[in-house]
């Protein structure tokens, strides 16, 4: 069925159907995709099929805590979502991020890796990603690489984990055909969810009250509806309809909006690498394959030293900023060929001639000289913290309801991990020979002034056995209400290795066949 | 060989002792003078091909006035010889007083730090805006300024600034930074407001960027 604009006058003030799906991203897009069986999916979406400033300013939010990036940018509101942003790194949680680690504040997941695993072969395969997770061995000899070069040879610590990146990213374009000749679905443009209002008990979601940007007010009444508006908006719509509710939706005992994770990275220290060095870590030796090989280590070690998930990646360096600076300056300044600073960026880049050269042709991608020395960059999955969270502001958005703001905060977790896989990867390449390292000490200071988050936003509305743990069952559906069910990276307990859209896509393609089995068999008790 | 290599630096006075033919003269000084104008002004490739065209002419010129007897080839004053240096000395002088005044005006006397723009334009403009060719979920910004608004290839601009009639300078980045919406009505992009210092250093940025 075409994608309608709200504001067209076919369009009813009310409307009913089976599903409704409010959010049309990675995971909305996924969901109404695999609802093949159900009658009658109505899938809404904020914005339209172009970004338009008016939808966007939606997402406005302010940073409470730790400087974090704008929310303005940091996802899309129309049509496709922020996978019209993503760069499509890929890869699998690996089996200790399901378990559960007490001491780190780790949840177990509900639901088990063996029962993940068949969603995460169908995202894998619906991503056109081709390599196991895993297993590197095909991986290396396609791309013909010694396994000699693999760090985990040589110390039974280490373990290479490699991301693989998917070139099917742009989610609106990918999938618009299909979705238009879906006959069950029916896609509701420009139009914004506003209010979930539940039934006097607090047990049934009613009806879900939308409007558009223009005034149009629509109610939706389905049997089931799915928020799929990532991982802020979640918690903010939640949190805001809280008038049967009082705390919010799902929010009994206050986990709703907690538990805000990102992937952190910082950049610091160097290593001058000897040619024992394996290029295999080198940040760009594998990109033009769409891959990228990180050192990490394996369970066990990261089990036994209570560590979080941590990775380093690479980055060769070849010269300074400075004479970046100047070869800038100098293809800037060529037509003032007077300007006294044009002789002196010339006389910068003759005195580093070698270095320059070797940049030049990393650029020009002749090949991969060696580098002056790799800017290690550190990376840590967060651990959950409850003070780390989505705030309803009191500023309010073109609708009347309260933007959200964000509260980032570490714990001691975060800073232990980094200072120690820092420290361990210093030691074994030390002890392997592979080069000299000009250090850094990772204080809780340091971190803190030069973390960034990956646009990965986990957490918010946390997956639970028990109603007192969290907000959604192992299902997906808010606890103690019968018919409202979240989707996205909010719902992951533990922000594991991966990047969260694979993850995000094999979570949908499960609760898609979750509903569908609902629809045809009745619940399963 | 000595004189060939002092074509290279004296082209159209070199000109003069092997020819004073006005007509020859005129020539060399207009191409010298656009070769000078392009490597100052335009561009630095233009102004090679046309420093080259020159030192072709010269040499061929040269290379015909040898085979004639050189003892008879003496220098010959003429009044071109005197006015020359000077018309390019004022030529020079003038470009470039122009261009200081210019740059003083554009941009205030202070120093805005390349590296707060950068760190400004990461922050808010380029998940969205490149600064080489091609297009994000935004437009290019590559030659923004002086570029026509809403025509950048293969973007999709909303209806307004395909239809706009303007040209993006500083002020009406300045304007359009502050308020989209303002500027242009129903505008695709939306950002979180900047301050006045903030703007003025990004505009800095963008424009060393160009
Ligand atoms: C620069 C960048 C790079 C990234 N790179 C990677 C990467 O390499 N690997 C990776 O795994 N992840 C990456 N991500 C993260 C990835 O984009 C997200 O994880 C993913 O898009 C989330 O999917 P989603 O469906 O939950 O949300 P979205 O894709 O954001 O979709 C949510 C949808 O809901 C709509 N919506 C929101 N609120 C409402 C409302 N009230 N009513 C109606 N509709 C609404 C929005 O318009 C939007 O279309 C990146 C993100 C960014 C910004």
């Amino acid at each position: 069925m075409p994608f309608i604009d709200a504001n067209d006058n076919l369009i009813p003030e009310e409307l009913k159907t089976d599903i409704c799906i409010i959010g049309a991203g990675a995971a909305g897009i996924t969901l109404a995709r695999n609802l093949k069986t159900v009658k009658d999916i109505i899938l809404v979406e904020s914005g339209n099929f172009e970004m338009s400033g008016a939808s966007q300013s939606l997402y406005k939010g302010k940073n409470l805590a730790l400087k974090y990036y704008d929310l303005l940018k940091c996802r899309l509101r129309y049509m496709g979502g922020t996978t019209n942003h993503w760069g499509g790194y890929c890869r699998s949680n690996d089996p200790i991020d399901y378990e559960g680690r007490a001491e780190l504040g780790l949840p177990k997941w509900p639901i088990s890796k063996d029962e993940l695993t068949p969603y995460i072969n169908l995202a894998k395969t619906e991503l056109d990603l081709k390599y196991d997770f895993f297993e590197n061995t095909e991986l290396l000899k396609d791309k013909k690489i010694s396994k000699e070069q693999l760090l985990e040879n040589h110390h039974p610590d280490f373990q290479t984990k490699v991301f693989q990146i998917t070139k099917k990213r742009r989610f609106r374009e990918i999938y618009k055909h299909e979705l238009q000749k879906q006959t069950n679905l029916q896609v509701l443009l420009n139009l914004n969810a506003i209010h979930i209002q539940l039934n006097e008990q607090g047990d049934n979601v009613k009806e879900i009250i939308f409007k558009t940007i223009k005034g149009k007010k629509i109610l939706i009444k389905a049997k089931k509806f799915i928020l799929s508006c990532h991982a802020i908006e979640n918690a903010r719509l939640l949190l805001k309809s809280n008038d049967v509710a009082k705390t919010g939706i799902g929010n009994t005992y206050d986990h709703l909006g907690r538990y805000f994770m990102e992937h952190i990275y910082l950049k610091a220290s160097k290593l001058i690498p000897s040619d024992s060095f394996p290029k295999l870590y080198d940040f760009k030796e594998l990109r033009d394959s769409k891959l990228n090989a990180n050192l990490s280590f394996s369970d066990n070690y990261t089990r036994e030293n209570q560590l979080l998930q941590y990775y380093c990646r690479f980055y060769p360096v070849y010269v300074e900023d400075k004479e970046k600076d100047s070869l800038r300056n100098i293809k800037r300044n060529i037509n003032e060929p007077y300007k006294y600073e044009l002789y002196n960026d010339i006389k910068n880049l003759v005195n580093n001639f070698n270095d320059v050269k070797n940049f030049l042709i990393s650029q020009f991608g002749f090949y991969n000289p060696a580098p002056k020395y790799y800017q290690l960059d550190h990376r840590i999955e967060q651990a959950p913290n409850p003070d780390s969270r989505i705030i309803l502001s009191n500023d309010k958005d073109l609708f009347g309801m309260p933007l959200a703001d964000i509260q980032w905060k570490l714990t001691d977790h975060d800073y232990r991990s980094f200072k120690l896989g820092q420290a361990k990867i210093v030691k074994e390449l030390s002890a392997m020979g592979a080069g000299r390292f000009e250090l850094e000490e990772l204080t809780p200071d340091l971190i803190r002034e030069r973390i960034k988050g990956h646009y990965h936003h986990i957490g918010t509305t946390r997956m639970s056995n028990l109603e007192e743990d969290g907000v959604v069952d192992k299902n997906c559906k808010v606890h103690n209400v019968n018919n409202l069910y979240v989707a996205g990276s909010s719902t992951f307990p533990t922000a594991g290795y991966s990047g969260p859209t694979m993850m995000i896509i094999a979570m949908s393609i499960r609760l898609a066949n979750h509903l569908s089995n609902d629809f045809l068999y009745g619940p399963k008790k | 060989m000595i004189k060939i290599l002092l074509c290279f630096f004296l082209p159209p006075i070199l000109l003069l002792r092997y020819s004073n033919k006005i007509f020859l003269s005129l020539l060399s000084l207009t191409i010298w003078w656009c070769a000078i104008y392009f490597f100052l002004e335009r561009s630095v490739s233009l102004g090679i091909v046309i420093y080259l065209a020159l030192v072709t002419l010269v040499l061929y010129l040269t290379f015909q006035k040898y085979t004639g007897d050189k003892t008879q080839l003496k220098i010959k004053t003429h009044w071109i010889m005197v006015l020359l240096p000077l018309i390019t000395l004022a030529f020079f002088t003038s470009t470039i007083v122009k261009r200081n005044i210019q740059g003083k005006t554009n941009l205030a006397k202070t120093q805005y730090s390349l590296t707060l723009g950068k760190q400004i334009y990461d922050d808010k403009c380029s998940l969205c805006h490149k600064l080489n060719d091609g297009n994000y979920v935004g437009p290019s910004l590559k030659g923004i300024f002086m570029r026509p608004a809403g025509k950048y290839p293969n973007y999709n601009y909303s209806k307004n600034l395909q239809t706009a009639n303007f040209v993006w300078d500083e002020q009406k980045l300045v304007t359009f930074l502050n308020d989209q919406n303002g500027l242009i009505p129903e505008t695709r992009m939306y950002i979180s407001p900047l301050t006045n210092e903030e703007l003025i250093t990004l505009i800095h940025f963008l424009k060393n960027e160009q």
